[in-house]
């Protein structure tokens, strides 16, 4: 286990001057006070650079080496910093020290150029050389990992990208919670096994080249070990060109997350400004829809005069018919008293026509009668009906309903296109001066990117199926070469198989050990998480494939959304976990981590931190955790508190005892 | 690395229920040189050496 001892800084950012931390020997926590600005960052930095020989900055962006030495100490002509970090590891002790100075001959530097920078690693005295150093720092506490033991509010983001497993940080993040956890022994032996089978099968086909007996079945099994080097080697090319791209992709996510909100704010606009396209189309259709409709509807006004019109028409068309069928009867009335004047005998009684009755009959037959008006009547109604005709065909149809419908249709889409509009000028004013180019491309690049990685991956996929073709076909020819080889076959064969057995059992050891893995992180990080959150309905995480966690209601349901305190306290679940579960463990150094926690977590998290690692320092300013508060919680396993003074702005010290709060 | 416990636990379970055949010292001897190595060339040829080794006892016996 790394155990941090000491920590001198020299004009280390707002650090002037030698300044010092002695880290207790003890299990605990060492807790340096400092409200913000004085450099508590800057400190969790120094741990970094020390370590890793890098400086990070917001959204983990590289802080120039210029601007990190101290300002004051710089005006006075001292420019760069030192950082010694003095630890034990395994029984071992180690002064690693990081020098960052003016190159020779530059009395004022100007930039990261004008700066060399050097590293000395010393094991119990013994100043180890560059690779050995180099190799030293990688297996104590290799950098891909640092994000478990040196905490701050990135690590929120990063934990909750777990969460997420198309995501490419979240697979970055998992890879590493791998590392720490000590699969890559499995995998890198599983790797190295699988090679040294292939080299034992090379030498097996070469052996039985070299016999008589089996040389043909040697030459074929040199065929098959040749083509499985070329598919290898391809499916290493193509397996070689998706990490990368999916580096790119993670790469640009990181930097895509830093301009999201730009991001939302482009995408609102532009998805308004398509929505508003489409609203004008509408508008033109329906103010078309409206013209067509209003050149007729004039038809609607005259539809009452036609209506009257009609009824009057029918009126007297009813009449006219009417009197047609008098007309008819008066006729043929006419010709029986015409007949009975004739023949003077009634033709409907047959009885004789008197003079007197015959007088009236002949008054009755000369007087004007229905028929001669009849076919006046004939004319007239066929006039009528033929106006009745045109009348039917003339439908004015009322489209008052359809026209306002329209006009309100119409006045509900400009409206709607007016606050897009607006929104729009509002989004525009809030990205003004913004360049939007950049994220264009990488929005383009993006999509560019996960466009190949699909292309690759449809590549990989029969690449890998060859692969097991012809490791199938080896090992036909190696079962028939064992059934007529001779002795030194058989010690080629003994190596081979011997290989392969290790082979398999490494292979079979990688997946066992990740899911006992899981599942001992899930229990640890449960245990934790129910220490440490006040909400009594949590029972508890579970965790996916990559590792993210998902706090679990007692109900058995998943909490879909949590709050950033939630967030928390799950990240802190998962690295005591980590830390408990992991072949490699070191200290934890925790930037300002209670900050968005309420007074009841800040008690649950202070409390636990003992029981998350072995050695604990918290960089806290004294609202965030109160001193004699961590002093009650921690009792015993407080081991050393330090503040920071400010002398300057640029100017900050450190000293052992809690300052103002003492 | 400095615990391999659970690892090596692992790595034993699997070795004694499916790999009877597999000599436990030489598993552990591979897991023991890859929780040191960082380069994977010397890492195959320590394995390539253990177990050159182990095949020329065992011819020896």
């Amino acid at each position: 286990m790394l155990r941090l001892v000491q920590l001198r800084l020299q004009n280390f950012g707002p650090y002037k001057g030698d300044q010092v931390i002695d880290f207790p020997h003890d299990d605990g926590v060492t807790i340096v006070y400092g409200e913000n600005m004085r450099g508590k960052t800057s400190l969790l930095n120094a741990i970094r650079y020390a370590l890793f020989g890098k400086l990070l900055g917001r959204g983990s962006n590289l802080i120039p080496l210029h601007q990190t030495g101290n300002w004051e100490a710089a005006a006075d002509g001292r420019f760069g910093f030192k950082v010694i970090l003095a630890f034990e590891h395994d029984g071992h002790q180690y002064e690693l020290t990081r020098i960052c100075a003016p190159r020779p001959g530059v009395s004022k530097p100007e930039s990261d150029a004008d700066y060399a920078e050097e590293a000395l690693l010393r094991k119990d005295k013994n100043v180890l050389g560059p690779g050995e150093r180099d190799d030293e720092l990688a297996r104590i506490m290799p950098e891909q990992v640092s994000r478990f033991f040196l905490f701050d509010g990135e690590l929120l983001q990063q934990y909750e990208e777990l969460l997420r497993n198309e995501s490419e940080m979240g697979q970055q993040i998992a890879q590493a919670i791998e590392r720490i956890l000590g699969i890559p022994i499995l995998t890198n032996a599983r790797r190295d096994l699988r090679e040294l089978h292939k080299a034992a099968q090379k030498q097996e086909s070469k052996a039985a080249q070299k016999d008589l007996q089996t040389r043909e079945l040697g030459n074929h099994l040199a065929d098959l070990t040749e083509q499985r080097a070329h598919q290898e080697k391809e499916l290493a090319r193509l397996e070689a060109a998706v990490a990368q791209a999916r580096e790119k992709k993670a790469a640009l996510e990181g930097a895509m997350r830093k301009s999201e909100r730009l991001g939302a704010l482009l995408s609102e606009r532009d998805r308004l400004a398509k929505e508003n396209g489409e609203l004008d189309e509408k508008i033109a259709a329906k103010r078309d829809r409206l013209k067509e409709v209003l050149a007729n509807s004039w038809h609607g006004m005259l539809s009452a005069k036609l209506n009257e019109h009609r009824r009057a028409v029918a009126t007297k068309t009813q009449e006219l018919e009417a009197r047609a069928k008098d007309a008819t009867i008066a006729a043929t009335l006419l010709d029986q008293k015409t007949v009975a004047l004739k023949e003077r005998v009634c033709p409907v009684c047959r009885q004789d026509v008197s003079s007197e009755a015959g007088a009236a009959l002949v008054a009755e037959v000369g007087a004007p009668n229905a028929a001669d008006q009849a076919i006046l009547d004939q004319d007239e109604l066929l006039e009528l009906r033929k106006e009745m005709a045109i009348l039917a065909g003339l439908d004015p149809r009322d489209d008052t309903d359809l026209i306002r419908e329209l006009i309100v249709t119409m006045e509900d889409a400009v409206v709607e296109r007016a606050t897009k509009l607006d929104r729009i000028a509002e989004i525009e004013d809030q990205i003004k001066g913004v360049d939007q180019s950049t994220f264009y491309a990488q929005k383009s690049e993006y999509e560019a990117l996960i466009r190949d990685i699909t292309i690759l991956e449809g590549g990989i996929k029969p690449q890998r199926q060859k692969g097991l073709e012809i490791d199938e076909s080896i090992a036909e020819i190696e079962k028939r070469l064992r059934k007529v080889g001779g002795v030194e076959m058989e010690k080629e064969r003994q190596r081979s198989d011997l290989y392969g057995k290790l082979h398999s059992l490494f292979s079979d050891a990688v997946a066992e050990y990740r899911e006992r893995l899981r599942k001992r992180v899930e229990a640890d990080a449960t245990s934790l998480f129910v220490k440490l959150t006040s909400e009594p309905d949590y029972k508890g995480l579970a965790i996916n494939e990559s590792y993210g966690l998902s706090i679990m209601h007692k109900d058995g349901h998943e909490i879909p959304l949590r709050s950033a305190g939630a967030e928390h306290v799950v990240a802190l679940s998962l690295m005591g976990a980590l830390q408990k579960n992991a072949p490699l463990r070191g200290p934890i150094i925790m930037d300002s981590p209670l900050q968005r926690l309420d007074d009841t977590h800040t008690r649950n998290v202070v409390k636990a931190l003992p029981h998350m690692a072995q050695q604990v320092a918290l960089l806290v300013y004294e609202s965030e955790l109160k001193p004699q508060f961590a002093r009650e919680l921690l009792l015993g396993k407080l081991r050393a508190e330090y503040h920071m003074i400010r002398r300057s702005a640029r100017h900050t010290e450190i000293e052992k005892g809690i300052g103002s709060a003492a | 690395m400095s615990d391999l416990k659970d690892l090596s636990a692992t790595v034993e379970d699997l070795r004694s229920k499916k790999y009877k055949e597999l000599p436990s010292d030489l598993v552990n001897a591979i897991l023991a040189i890859e929780a040191e190595a960082l380069d994977s060339l010397k890492a195959a040829r320590q394995i390539e050496r253990v177990i050159d080794k182990w095949l020329s006892e065992k011819e020896a016996k």
